[in-house]
């Protein structure tokens, strides 16, 4: 792992195993993060970009969900080999992560304080008062007023917004490397949205934290992000900086996914999509799985699955369309 | 686990206890009226069954107005109630005693056994159905839910007559023929209550089991359990701290509900063992058609349910900081 | 039906199912079954379970297992008919409450709120006794109890399906209301109805047993478990058998019920049946 990169991911399969059957919900997924930078993940729902994220800090519900194969590399440690016990180290300390709906992710009974003081005491041991402060410190830094008053109350009386600051603050408390961002904004108005995205965007140089940002939103991507993935149906089809995606992408779906984006703008009697839908689980052919939706599909395309391979200045892309003709 | 209320706290508290007691009266109005309706459509009277069929219309006609029951139904609701909120309840028809004292006293006696019935069951059943929760569809879980389903489905007379049958049978064991209250004889009062509240309870844990089972689970699908994982929590904070408070208030749910089961519990139960409390004196009354007796106990009966539902909304106002805000 | 099948398939809706059926067939082809006449008194008081008597004698000469067979007829009558009173009411007053809301659904809510203030059993009790102790007014008595239970899970249910948008849209359309209820609430109500049916069906025969046994419910010689139970008291030790059988059959019909129930549950529950 060279000296930029905080965190990657090598050929990572989960799956999801029922008393009859066993699926790869995501499969040989690979991309790095690197220091000070924001990451973003992108795909439609069920694409598995969730999973993907919960997998780093291993949250996953274990059973039915598993992981398979591969390497999650951080810090020089795999996390994939750790230990329950080595792992609840680094939640909420090297790595945090925050969820989408802020109204539900709190405890209702206890204060905002008190949330807050708990991460810290699970990973310090601190004497109140300095406990008290930090809580109080961190808030006025995610530009909370009246940050005193707020520690002691309760999670209901809190609007989304307001929530969602509260939850980046109590993940930014142990000052980790690595903030993971689950959809953050899309139970928020837009106007909160902008303003949370803003705060996101800040995270990078202000706290020296690197952000995965998980959405199906180009538009936030494009906002916020440096580099980006892009996921389909448990694949990552195309990796690269934001700009070369807007411009430049080389994969079917990107391209599709872009276009339905950008249509907005145009003066066009219809807006464009992608036509077809996401594939289930079980009924996925062997081949590439944007098979039957791609205008561009080969004969080799439905029976063998591309690898993902890098085309230069980081850019990765899984598709038959580039790959050389060595491969039948 | 209860906070301590702010001024600003408590004064909300006072104003939302005064709202449910407020809430209450209509309710137990209501009741009062039922039950008086219900025993005033009795076919044939306490007259009757006092005097036999024999007695003259003279004399029966003496009683009747002695009782008061030759007014109309609304006159004797009032008397009545003007009476019970005086703190009279009236007198037996059959032994002409006022009710209220024996009510109380007898009242003790049904207390006691739902008490440490009550103590047995959740001192079995709270911390398993946790337990079931936590190690969701393991062995464990599953034979405890079996068991509680098992032991749900037995009604209490049928348990408490095989154990009694076992009982004398095997060990040599009858029921005491005269109740030692507790404070005159406390061990012997102790080994009266044993098997009828054992039998009681253990009932009772089988359904407070699992309802607290599926508490318990439907806290750990939340939200919030996940953000407190995701913060690097112990397993046994998420379960001990933050999962177990949340479920307070649906136990406390559930047990305010087997209050109700209880009370219809310890009729049959002091029947079988022969305990001089109020489900028998209710039981007397009505093959007696003493019905001031029935009305009085059963009035006092839905007077203590209601005074638990209030303790219980209160304790929910205690852990719960959203209630009070309603 | 698909729903047969998935009950099979799990362990515990399977055992509940075979318990339901077996004492339903007992209760059908009672008069097939049964050796004796349950209340015909043979000479042979309290004799133990043998040859002649397979589960002995009662203190009155009557072949017990002939008064158990007959007790299912009794038990399952009550259950079924007592359960479709409370039902019906039931349902009638929850589509009422939950559909027109307003004035009437407060009437319905309040007198629902007072008959659940009583314990059920002391409820039964009370009916019975005003009306008077005898088969009748045991099924009145019990299906009157049954009903708030059935109106509040029908009133929930109709107030959330109500809330969702293809209601609204088809009342602003005009569709007659009546039309509304029978085509798009009534189907969305049968999955909690039926659990809820099945349990309060192993709660009405816990009622009726629990009255019987009291002496306020079906009246000896009438054969039925509770009261069987109750006469077996006086003889308990000198005659185990005629204490046992009633007890056991009692326990057995309710877990199979309670079982069924419990499966219907997991089953029809959507909430309950996630992979992920």
């Amino acid at each position: 792992m060279s000296k930029n990169e905080l965190l990657q991911i090598e050929d990572l399969t989960i799956e999801l195993r029922t008393k009859k059957n066993r699926y790869n919900l995501v499969e040989e997924v690979s991309f790095s993060v690197g220091k000070k930078e924001v990451f973003g993940i992108v795909g439609e729902s069920g694409c598995g970009k969730s999973v993907t994220a919960y997998s780093i800090i291993n949250l996953l519900t274990t059973p039915p969900l598993y992981i398979s194969r591969g390497r999650i590399n951080f810090e020089g440690t795999d996390l994939t080999e750790l230990s329950n016990t080595e792992m609840r180290k680094i939640r909420g300390n090297a790595i945090s992560m925050i969820f989408q709906e802020p109204m539900t992710a709190l405890d209702p009974l206890f204060t905002i304080g008190q949330q807050l003081k708990e991460i810290l005491r699970f990973h310090y041991q601190l004497p109140e008062e300095v406990m008290h402060e930090r809580a109080v410190d961190i808030l006025k830094k995610v530009e909370i007023p009246r940050a005193e008053q707020l520690m002691k109350e309760y999670p209901h009386q809190l609007s989304g917004g307001m929530l969602q600051r509260v939850m980046i603050a109590m993940a930014l408390l142990n000052k980790p490397k690595l903030l993971i961002a689950d959809e953050p904004t899309t139970a928020l108005d837009v106007t909160i949205q902008a303003q949370i995205l803003d705060l996101i965007n800040g995270l990078k140089e202000r706290f020296d934290t690197s952000v995965i940002m998980i959405t199906h939103d180009l538009g936030v991507i494009s906002e916020t992000c440096d580099r980006v993935a892009v996921f389909y149906a448990g694949h990552v089809v195309e990796v690269s900086d934001v700009e070369t995606i807007f411009s430049d992408a080389m994969h079917p779906y990107t391209k599709g996914l872009v276009r339905s984006v950008t249509s907005l703008g145009e003066k066009r009697k219809e807006l464009y999509t992608i036509p077809g839908v996401v594939p289930s689980i079980d009924t996925m052919g062997k081949g590439c799985r944007f098979y039957d939706r791609c205008s561009r599909k080969m004969e080799r395309c439905r029976d063998v699955v591309p690898a993902l391979k890098e085309y230069g200045r980081g850019h990765m892309c899984r598709c038959w369309l580039f790959e050389g003709s060595e491969h039948e | 686990m209860l906070r301590a209320p702010s001024f600003e706290g408590s004064v909300r508290m006072r104003s939302y206890i005064l709202r449910r007691l407020l809430l209450f009266i209509p309710v137990l109005i209501g009741i009062s009226i039922a039950v008086f309706l219900l025993m005033h459509l009795i076919p044939g009277n306490a007259v009757d069954s006092l005097l036999g069929v024999e007695a003259t219309d003279e004399l029966r006609a003496q009683l009747t107005k002695q009782f008061g029951l030759d007014l109309p139904w609304y006159r004797q609701y009032a008397n009545w109630i003007t009476g019970v909120v005086q703190g009279d309840f009236g007198n037996s028809i059959r032994t002409g005693k006022p009710i209220l004292p024996e009510i109380l006293e007898r009242f003790k006696v049904t207390f006691e056994l739902s008490l440490i019935a009550s103590l047995i069951s959740w001192i079995i059943a709270i911390p398993l159905g946790i337990l079931a929760a936590v190690k969701r569809n393991t062995l464990l879980d599953g034979v405890a839910r079996v068991v509680a389903l098992f032991w749900v489905s037995i009604p209490n007379f049928a348990l408490a007559t095989l154990l009694l049958l076992f009982l004398s049978l095997k060990m040599n064991y009858y029921p005491a023929l005269k109740y030692a209250s507790f404070f005159s004889n406390p061990v012997e009062n102790l080994q009266i209550m044993f098997f009828p509240a054992l039998v009681l309870g253990a009932i009772m844990a089988g359904s407070v089991m699992r309802m607290t089972r599926s508490s318990v689970l439907e806290v750990l699908r939340q939200d919030f359990i996940r953000t407190i994982r995701a913060k690097g929590a112990k397993e046994r904070v998420v379960i001990f701290k933050h999962a177990l408070k949340n479920s307070f208030s649906p136990i406390i749910t559930i047990v305010g509900m087997q209050m109700g089961y209880l009370l219809g519990g310890t009729v049959v139960t002091e029947q079988i063992f022969s305990l001089p409390g109020l489900g028998l004196f209710i039981l007397t009354g009505i093959n007696q058609r003493d019905y001031p007796v029935v009305q009085g106990s059963i009035l006092f009966f839905a007077l203590i349910f209601g005074v638990i539902n209030l303790l219980v909304d209160l304790i929910y106002a205690g852990v719960d900081p959203r209630i009070q805000y309603k | 039906m698909g729903l047969l099948k998935e009950l099979l398939h799990d362990k515990i809706g399977r055992i509940g199912l075979i318990g339901v059926f077996i004492v339903l067939l007992t209760a059908l082809f009672a008069p097939l079954i049964a050796p004796h006449d349950p209340v015909e008194m043979f000479p042979q008081l309290r004799e133990a379970p043998g040859k002649s008597f397979i589960m002995g004698t009662d203190n009155f000469g009557r072949d017990v297992f002939s008064r158990i067979v007959y007790g299912a007829r009794v038990s399952i009558m009550v259950g079924l008919i007592s359960v479709g009173i409370g039902a019906s009411l039931g349902i009638v007053l929850g589509l009422a409450a939950g559909y027109f809301s307003g004035w009437l659904d407060n009437i319905i809510m309040r007198l629902m709120d007072i008959l659940f203030a009583f314990p059920s059993i002391l409820l039964a009790l009370s009916i019975v006794s005003v009306l008077g102790p005898d088969l009748q007014n045991t099924i009145i008595a019990i299906g009157i109890v049954r009903i708030p239970i059935f109106t509040r899970t029908v009133r929930a249910e109709v107030l959330s399906v109500k809330s969702q948008e293809y209601i609204t849209s088809a009342r602003s359309i005009g569709i007659k209301d009546s039309r509304i209820i029978i085509r798009h609430i009534m189907p969305n109500i049968i999955s909690p109805f039926l659990v809820q049916a099945t349990l309060s069906l192993s709660s009405a025969i816990l009622v009726e047993a629990s009255l019987s046994f009291l002496g306020l419910g079906i009246q000896p010689p009438n054969p039925s478990w509770g009261s069987m139970l109750n006469e077996s008291r006086k003889i308990m030790e000198l005659a185990p058998w005629t204490a046992l059988y009633p007890a056991i059959a009692i326990i057995l019909t309710i877990l199979s019920f309670n079982l069924l129930g419990d499966s219907l549950r997991d089953i029809l529950d959507p909430k309950l049946r996630n992979i992920e």
